[in-house]
């Protein structure tokens, strides 16, 4: 995986220890929103920052580099687990985890993880990382005007579930 | 912003609210390291690991039981393959998936070529605590007494055909995930069985072997032989083997872990073990040939009989011919000769590795401390040799050696050589120490780690001349990085 061109954190000095100690809870939580089971994100950005780490002091911004790896990760999680679904003719299961308790809000989620992944993936990091699109697109590896277009269908589609 | 991205962002931000528990830097270290290590490993030698020998406790090279699998590899049609490892350091397949709330195992792997709805796999788990999710029609002979118990602890999910296979256990301590033993083959099909990935491990455990407990009974067949590898409920392991020691009809490892079953990107088969007559035996296998190597005793042993049995038995003998019949002598009974480059005393913590390095009747064992290393003969010595030569190295496999080490090489060298000077990348040469191995023999050894951009082993007599020399272009790779 080649180093991200955007620049999502601060490039700032960090040893890799104090890295981990900042990134690792809110990398989970971008793991977790995107797969929506807690051992599994954790599990991905564990490898990722063990891909950063054997990078290490090659890279111009390792903090963007383990958060794309992140959601590569959870890119490659989407198709395992949906070669798992057409095997098995079943969903995979997802762990519970503390999420607030509201309704309205889990029926949101739920309509999220039922996205197709790209379109997944472009509501996550815009609504939940709150990035831009240029960023969302350097992190995809895809154009700007396909993370528009994604996401404008990614926003029609959960309109129908939750506007029905 | 319309009300649906509104919704959306209150929704997602509800993800920002969920607890996380603290990491593991550690683990993620050692994660990084083993992906360092496998890649060292891939290209080098091919040098696995052994025991300790009459030590009832085995411990073994990092990596050395664990294999990164490709969907990429070519596939490997019939029979299941099996991994071992230790528990701590779980297989992880690339289809895998392993959690991070405690040990835990797990492995997806893919049956492909066989027509869909045709191919049937057999999950055998042994010992721990078991419990199959969802009973599944399609799998065959599945002992219903091994799926009795526990509470979730196992995830089952198969399929046929081109579809996949997932094993996910939880909540197994240590103790318990050694005394596990999974096997999954395939038991039926409508076409080409192929595994496209190793299909389970074989965890070691000491226990007596109870014959009717075998589950696991798999035939490793090569031009020069065949090896028959039994796995028991209880842990224990039987290894048959085609070339037997005289009187023996089958080489029986009866409680003892000291077994490794490792698999190389070539599809090398590595057996080193420490037999019940007392006999270090190492077995090396590719898809093409078996050679098997008397890598030492506890007592003597002829080497000309063993030697005369590997013959007959189809197995390439790798002794040096020529000479009288030499008797190996017990490790025990030979002094230890020769320290590490490092210089340290003789390992007094955690072992970390226990290597057999075999040159055709020289065998040499290593013994490596997290912060000592000690060498030792344990065979018989060749002629004495005018030039250095490469006896043995251990690729990479090293925990706790510095960063940029990369092999840790074994290297006879001229009578003569009264110092040993490696040159650095940066033209620098350092000390390397050595010692001659006693009992008349003219022969030297030395033990070393080549680091990253080491050039060249200098030989030099009493007054300083080069005597010899040797290229370490081979074990001067780049230091890793990803």
């Amino acid at each position: 995986m080649s180093e991200p061109a955007v620049e999502l954190v601060e490039a700032v000095e960090l040893s890799f220890a104090e890295l981990y100690e900042r990134e690792r809870a809110p990398l989970v939580r971008l793991a977790l929103a995107m797969v929506g089971d807690l051992a599994v994100a954790e599990e991905l950005v564990q490898e990722a920052f063990a891909q950063t780490h054997l990078r290490w002091g090659r890279l111009r911004n390792p903090g963007a580099y383990v958060r794309t790896s992140v959601v590569n990760g959870c890119r490659s999680e989407w198709r395992r687990r949906a070669a798992r679904r057409r095997a098995a003719g079943h969903r995979v299961h997802q762990t519970d985890v503390m999420l607030p308790a509201d309704p309205a809000d889990d029926a949101v989620r739920r309509a999220v993880a039922a996205l197709p992944p790209r379109r997944r993936a472009v509501v996550v990091l815009r609504f939940y990382e709150d990035l831009s699109e240029p960023v969302i697109a350097g992190i995809l590896g895809v154009r700007v005007g396909t993370v528009k277009s994604t996401l404008s269908r990614a926003l029609e589609q959960l309109r129908e579930v939750m506007e029905p | 912003m319309n009300q649906t991205e509104e919704r959306v962002r209150k929704a997602m931000q509800g993800y920002a609210q969920v607890p996380i528990g603290a990491g593991d830097e550690t683990a993620v270290l050692r994660r990084a390291r083993l992906i360092r290590r496998r890649r060292r490993v891939a290209g080098s030698l091919s040098v696995v690991v052994l025991i300790a020998a009459g030590v009832g406790v085995l411990s073994f090279a990092a990596g050395g039981g664990t294999k990164r699998i490709s969907p990429a590899e070519p596939a490997v049609t019939g029979s299941p393959y099996y991994l071992a490892g230790d528990g701590a350091k779980l297989v992880r397949a690339a289809e895998g998936r392993l959690t991070t709330d405690g040990p835990t195992f797990a492995q997806v792997w893919q049956p492909a070529g066989a027509a869909p709805g045709a191919t049937a796999l057999r999950v055998v788990v042994l010992g721990g605590e078991a419990t199959v999710a969802e009973p599944n029609r399609q799998v065959r002979g599945l002992p219903a007494h091994l799926l009795d118990s526990g509470d979730g602890v196992l995830d089952l999910h198969w399929a046929v055909g081109d579809s996949f296979v997932t094993l996910t256990s939880r909540g197994l301590d240590e103790a318990q995930l050694l005394a596990v033993a999974v096997s999954v083959e395939v038991v039926a099909t409508g076409g080409p069985a192929t595994l496209t990935a190793p299909v389970g491990w074989v965890k070691v455990a000491e226990g007596p072997a109870t014959p009717e407990t075998v589950a696991v009974d798999e035939e490793f067949r090569y031009d020069g032989g065949t090896v028959r590898l039994l796995a028991h409920a209880d842990g224990a392991m039987e290894l048959h083997w085609m070339a037997l020691l005289p009187g023996a009809e089958a080489v029986t490892l009866e409680g003892h872990p000291a077994v490794l079953v490792t698999y190389s990107d070539q599809k090398e088969l590595d057996l080193v073990w420490l037999d019940d007559a007392g006999v270090v035996v190492r077995l090396q296998g590719t898809d093409k040939a078996a050679m098997a190597r008397l890598a030492g005793a506890l007592k003597p042993v002829s080497r000309d009989a063993w030697l005369r049995s590997a013959t007959d038995a189809g197995v390439v003998p790798s002794i040096a011919d020529g000479g009288p019949p030499v008797t190996l002598r017990a490790p025990a009974e030979l002094p230890e000769v020769l320290r590490s480059a490092s210089g340290l005393p003789a390992p007094d913590d955690e072992l970390v590795l226990a290597g057999g390095l075999v040159y055709d009747g020289l065998c040499v064992r290593v013994t490596l401390g997290r912060r000592a290393s000690q060498l030792e003969s344990c065979g018989p010595r060749p002629a004495s040799t005018a030039q250095m030569q490469l006896v043995g190295a251990a690729g990479s496999t090293v925990e706790g050696a510095p960063e940029e080490a990369s092999t840790v090489a074994v290297v006879s060298v001229p009578p003569a050589t009264a110092s040993l000077q490696v040159v650095g990348k940066d033209g620098g040469r350092r000390p390397l120490p050595f010692a001659s191995v006693p009992g008349g023999s003219n022969l030297q050894l030395a033990a070393m780690v080549v680091l990253a951009g080491d050039s060249m082993l200098e030989a030099r007599d009493a007054v300083g001349d080069v005597v010899a020399t040797m290229s370490l272009a081979a074990f001067a790779e780049a230091p890793p990085g990803g």
